[in-house]
């Protein structure tokens, strides 16, 4: 759609208050396909130590994104140093925080799955991973951030005040 | 109701771990169910894709209610008041937009509604945030961001869509409202 004639739109104000500086929306994505490459190998590992060492890397690459935002996770940076420089600049800019929001999903999923397996459930390994597989390869297939979705979700759940 | 795709996306998860944990299926049979849930994945985005595009006629709760409503909030449950939204309605439409900090698709559509509004005389581009706005967000069934409600003049919500938005579509829907008989609605 020609309906966004600066390269930087996203100038107008989003929802909510002081918006944070925009980042390039390619960034989560790279981020989610190098997950989803990743779980992907967990899920053909199957169960085990390897498998669960695997899925406690991933966590830790969620934990990342959770304290410092997307940008700040190992393929956030990875997306800065070697892939941005050899693109064009980006159409719109995005809002950080809802795919960090995600990352706090993506950590709940993997976490959960760790610690059933830890408690001696070892499918929960595969289950959690396949799950997490769902929303990273949508993500970066076709750019949906499905934890992102779940935040109004929650928000109706919560008591009103 | 509203997210058919993802009643799809937890069919898929929810048929996974009577397979998944089979450790005798090796290699290629776990490469198998990957394949599978991703197939299945990408089914569920494109039907829930193609059902949220379009903006859906939303039926008046009874004929009667709608000329009583404005300006007493509450009487009746699908209209939205001046007071409710806190600016004045538009005089041909009103697009009321629901936003929130967690949303990646909000931005672009708020793009698309405000260019249509600044172009389009007697139209109004409103954008709430839904964390502000929770009694809103439960009265209209909102279950994800964005969702557009287009009003009315009277302040009907006369359809609604959510996701992303192609600007061709809230032409047409605009176009639906202020011209009903090009587009049979009467659902």
């Amino acid at each position: 759609m020609p309906d966004s004639p600066s390269p930087y739109a996203a100038t107008r104000t989003p929802a909510g208050p002081a918006a944070p500086a925009g980042i390039d929306p390619r960034g989560p994505r790279f981020g989610a396909a190098v997950t989803s490459v990743l779980l992907v190998i967990t899920l053909l590992l199957g169960t085990g130590p390897t498998a669960t060492g695997l899925l406690a890397v991933i966590a830790l690459l969620f934990l990342l994104g959770v304290a410092r935002g997307v940008g700040g996770t190992l393929q956030g940076l990875a997306y800065k140093a070697w892939i941005r420089p050899r693109l064009a600049p980006p159409a719109e800019l995005e809002d950080p925080r809802p795919p960090r929001f995600a990352q706090l999903i993506g950590l709940i999923v993997v976490g959960t799955g760790l610690v059933l397996a830890a408690v001696g459930i070892p499918s929960a390994v595969p289950i959690s991973a396949a799950v997490a597989l769902v929303a990273a390869f949508l993500n970066a297939a076709f750019g949906l951030c499905l934890g992102c979705e779940l935040y109004l979700l929650l928000r109706r759940w919560a008591p009103q005040h | 109701m509203s997210l058919p795709g993802f009643g799809l996306l937890g069919a898929a998860i929810g048929a996974l771990p009577a397979n998944l944990p089979d450790p005798g299926s090796g290699l290629v049979g776990r490469a198998t169910l990957v394949v599978v849930l991703l197939a299945v994945s990408s089914a569920g985005w494109w039907v829930a894709r193609r059902r949220a595009q379009q903006f859906r006629p939303v039926r008046a709760t009874s004929a009667g209610e709608e000329s009583s409503a404005p300006g007493r909030p509450g009487a009746a449950l699908n209209v939205l008041t001046a007071t409710d939204l806190g600016t004045a309605l538009g005089t041909r439409a009103t697009f009321v937009q629901f936003s929130a900090q967690t949303c990646a698709s909000c931005p672009q559509v708020r793009r698309v509604l405000s260019s249509l509004a600044d172009a389009e005389a007697g139209v109004v581009h409103v954008d709430l945030a839904s964390e502000d706005h929770m009694d809103l967000v439960r009265r209209f069934s909102v279950f994800r961001t964005p969702t557009v409600l287009l009003l009315d003049p009277s302040g009907a919500v006369h359809s609604r869509t959510s996701g992303p938005l192609h600007a061709d579509r809230a032409v047409a829907a605009l176009a639906d409202l202020t011209h009903p008989a090009t587009w049979s609605t009467h659902a």
